[in-house]
């Protein structure tokens, strides 16, 4: 009975590693953008570090249950969304996501440029700051995710949406940045 | 060349400006192919698209510098990093490892727990079903106990019980041999222990060997008690029992039984006996049997059982019936061994005359082979000097027999057949007569017998004292009537000129035959008086007084004088023995009575006496009939021994 289970923890084992091993380069691969994308639709860095390996972790219980990805980053993102969206809605109070880290951007200063320039650095940000604000939450997640280099047809992906409502979406938000400067 | 106020639709097309939503949609690389040659050229050619371009660029660099400025703090990512993970990772795991240890069972797939409980309960039903309907684990020994029960139980109800089966009998052996197939009926006499196949099989023959080396003969075959003499002779066996539903419903119990060897040649290796669980009766049994050369098998399947008085047969059957023979439906199965007055010896006639010589010749031989006395054998005529005996005998033995004894005879030849050869010109005996055989057993005068018997004791039982009188009562009264019918196809062939047509030696040989018959009809007469007429007196008691006037046979007496014919007296013997077999059977075999059993019982003792008056008559009117003042005075003898026909 002990070696039976010995050899089922071996293999077992050896299938975690293996598993390991491919959510490691994964997570190289995808960390940073998951955890840029959560900050800035969680607006809490903290929260979105544990949503950012929770879904690595659903990553490596989805392969772990011999389920298959076709695209790793559309998957990811989209699960990282789901996890924001889940978190978001356990809030009591509804806050305008990524407002404090905006604010903290709008008052940060510009390195190596003169006073003026530094001061229409600030401006722009401003105007920016202000301009997202104005964005629908739609609007802002479609940006942050081509932000982070995601395709269109990933972005209908993640959001669950159609490739020509991306388009649109994001045709009417950067319309709406310009709009702002 | 264009016509004046015509514009190229295609210049219109290159003029026309681009929207934000597809400058962006160029700028993000997601513009259709066909498209983007297009906006290159139209941005090249339009200031204005190029400009609201810039502007959108300038925006979308806005934006990323604004984020970049946003998340600089964090743009190592992640602060625990990998290691955070790697334990999660590790928690997980080990989480998932425990799990498979503490459940190894756990299906791979998640089933909810309500299909669980069903397949659960369906399971608990299903086995509770198979409990129910499967019948209760039984010993051999009381398959056995319980079948030998019900078989004591159908032999109680008869008296002297016959057990009548017709079996469907498949040999297979081990080799190419084709299976051979027989269908028996099987006579047991089960006080007596005999057993008799009325039909000459080969296959009954070989099973007949196999009964008697393995303990079996003696019994019925497939019967609880024929199975169980096998059984109980074997030392070390094994058993099972196996429970099956036939297709029709009904429960069947199989014993089988294996022997353990060495086996010699014809011992049972292994038999099984499947019965009914519903009366608890044998439908099958099964044989492997030790060959020189291997096992064969033997397949006894039930086509019909019944059980009958031995007394309410009307033909001898088992060797205590052999002292008298006795016809069924006008053909005769068995003959026993013939009492005959002295005969001249029969030799082959050398002066070529046929026809009439020949013709009696042939009856001659059958008459002294005892086949004149019912048997379905004639005597033809088929064209001047050719003659044929054909007909159909009981077995392929006896038809040989007839054969054997006709090869003397010139002029003659022979188309016997045996029932197993002939059985689609003849009735088949099952099926015709089985009514006429299986009678009831109960007698009307039983309890007559029974005051009569208890008067006259003798220190044998009341049953078989019943038993035995109805037995001989029936067994005479059937050879009266044989005899009476062998003297009228006589008559009918040489009675009047026919018979004065005849030669000497044929005229001699056509007296002696019905001598013969006259003899052993007068015989049986006064045995049948003297057994029956004690007993008949006391049941017919007053009615004997209601019995008045002439009998027929007084009133059909042919006028005195003229020339001899002895035709009426042969048609009042047929006509008086007739009447005679009835009142006997209706009597002393159930067979069903016209008037109350006193009565009936007067008439067949007048009858008898009255038959035995005209005894003497009707023998003068046949000796007077082949009277010849040339000829050798023939005198009537009383049946003759058999060393004094040698």
């Amino acid at each position: 009975m002990q070696s039976s289970l010995d050899v089922a923890r071996l293999r077992s084992l050896r299938g975690a590693s293996r598993l390991e091993q491919t959510v490691a380069e994964s997570y190289e691969l995808l960390r940073n953008p998951v955890y840029r994308y959560l900050i800035a639709a969680l607006g809490n860095p903290a929260g979105a570090e544990d949503l950012t390996q929770e879904t690595f972790l659903r990553l490596f219980e989805h392969l772990q249950h011999g389920n298959s990805v076709e695209n790793l980053r559309a998957w990811v993102f989209r699960v990282a969304h789901n996890l924001a969206i889940d978190q978001q809605r356990k809030r009591t109070s509804v806050e305008l996501a990524g407002a404090p880290m905006f604010a903290q951007a709008e008052s940060k200063p510009a390195s190596g440029v003169n006073p003026q320039e530094e001061q229409l650095i600030q401006e722009r940000r401003r105007r920016i700051h202000f301009a997202l604000a104005r964005l629908s939450g739609q609007e802002r997640q479609c940006l942050e995710l081509r932000a982070e280099g995601l395709r269109y047809r990933e972005i209908s992906e993640v959001l669950g949406i159609a490739i020509p409502t991306v388009q649109t979406v994001l045709g009417r938000a950067v319309k709406k940045l310009r709009g702002s400067l | 060349m264009r016509r004046a106020g015509e514009i190229p639709l295609n210049w219109l097309r290159k003029t026309k400006h681009a929207s934000d939503e597809q400058i962006v949609l160029y700028l993000d690389g997601e513009l259709k192919p066909r498209d983007i040659q297009w906006m290159r050229e139209h941005l090249a050619a339009c200031w204005e698209c190029r400009t609201r371009c810039g502007g959108i660029e300038r925006a979308i660099c806005d934006f990323m510098e604004y984020r970049r400025a946003s998340l600089a703090d964090y743009a190592d990512g992640p602060r625990q990093g990998w290691p955070g993970l790697e334990s999660r990772l590790g928690r997980l795991a080990a989480r998932r490892l425990d799990e498979a240890i503490t459940r190894p069972l756990q299906f791979p797939w998640r089933i909810p727990i309500r299909v669980l409980w069903f397949a659960a309960l369906s399971l608990i039903l299903l086995l509770a079903w198979f409990h129910l309907s499967s019948p209760p684990t039984v010993a051999a020994k009381e398959v056995l106990e319980r079948t030998s029960a019900a078989e004591q139980e159908s032999l109680r109800r008869v008296a002297t019980p016959v057990v009548c089966q017709r079996l469907a009998v498949r040999r297979t052996s081990a080799g190419r041999a084709p299976d051979q197939v027989a269908d028996l009926e099987i006579w047991s006499d089960v006080e007596g222990g005999q057993v008799r196949q009325t039909r000459s099989e080969p296959l009954w023959r070989e099973l007949e060997g196999i009964f008697e080396a393995n303990h079996m003969a003696g019994k019925p075959p497939l019967s609880a008690s024929w199975f169980q003499s096998w059984r109980a002779s074997i030392a070390a066996k094994q058993e099972r029992v196996i429970a099956r539903k036939l297709a029709g419903g009904d429960q069947t119990l199989t014993v089988k039984t294996t022997a353990e060897g060495p086996f010699k040649v014809n011992q049972v290796v292994a038999a099984s006996l499947t019965v009914q669980t519903t009366d608890w009766r044998p439908i099958v049994a099964m044989l492997r049997v030790q060959d020189e050369s291997g096992i064969r098998g033997y397949q006894l399947t039930a086509l019909k059982s019944e059980v009958v008085s031995r007394h309410a047969l009307s033909w001898p059957l088992f060797e205590h019936d052999r002292a008298s023979s006795a016809v069924r439906d006008g053909r005769k199965l068995r003959l026993p061994e013939p009492e005959r007055p002295s005969a001249p010896p029969l030799e082959p006639r050398s002066d070529g005359v046929v026809d009439e010589s020949s013709e009696v010749l042939a009856h001659y031989a059958l008459h002294r082979a005892g086949a004149c006395r019912g048997e379905a054998i004639e005597v033809v005529r088929q064209a001047p000097g050719r003659i044929v005996v054909r007909g159909v005998t009981e077995s392929l033995q006896r038809k040989a027999e007839l054969v054997a004894v006709l090869a003397g005879v010139p002029s003659v030849g022979t188309d016997i057949q045996a029932v197993e050869e002939d059985r689609f010109r003849l009735p088949q005996p099952e099926q015709d007569s089985a009514k006429a055989v299986f009678r009831a057993p109960d007698l009307p005068i039983r309890e007559q017998l029974a005051k009569y018997f208890e008067a006259h004791p003798d220190g044998a039982s009341l049953s078989s004292r019943i038993a035995s009188l109805a037995d001989q009562a029936v067994t005479l009264s059937g050879n009266l009537r044989a005899d009476a019918w062998a003297l009228r196809r006589l008559m009918e062939r040489y009675s009047g000129q026919q018979g004065k047509r005849l030669d000497r030696p044929s005229r001699r040989l056509v007296q002696l035959m019905a001598r013969d018959h006259m003899a052993s009809f007068e015989t049986d007469l006064a045995r049948t008086k003297t057994l029956l007429g004690p007993v008949l007196k006391t049941v017919a008691g007053d009615a004997t007084n209601q019995v008045h006037g002439p009998s027929r046979l007084a009133e059909n007496r042919p006028p005195a004088g003229g020339d001899a014919d002895w035709t009426p007296y042969c048609l009042d013997l047929i006509e008086r023995t007739a009447g005679i077999r009835a009142w006997v059977n209706g009597l002393f075999a159930g067979a069903g009575l016209a008037h109350d059993p006193a009565y009936t019982a007067a008439q067949l003792l007048a009858d008898l006496s009255e038959l035995e008056h005209r005894i003497d008559a009707v023998r003068a009117e046949i000796a007077r009939a082949f009277s010849d003042p040339s000829d050798v005075q023939v005198e009537a003898r009383p049946a003759a021994s058999g060393a004094e026909r040698k």
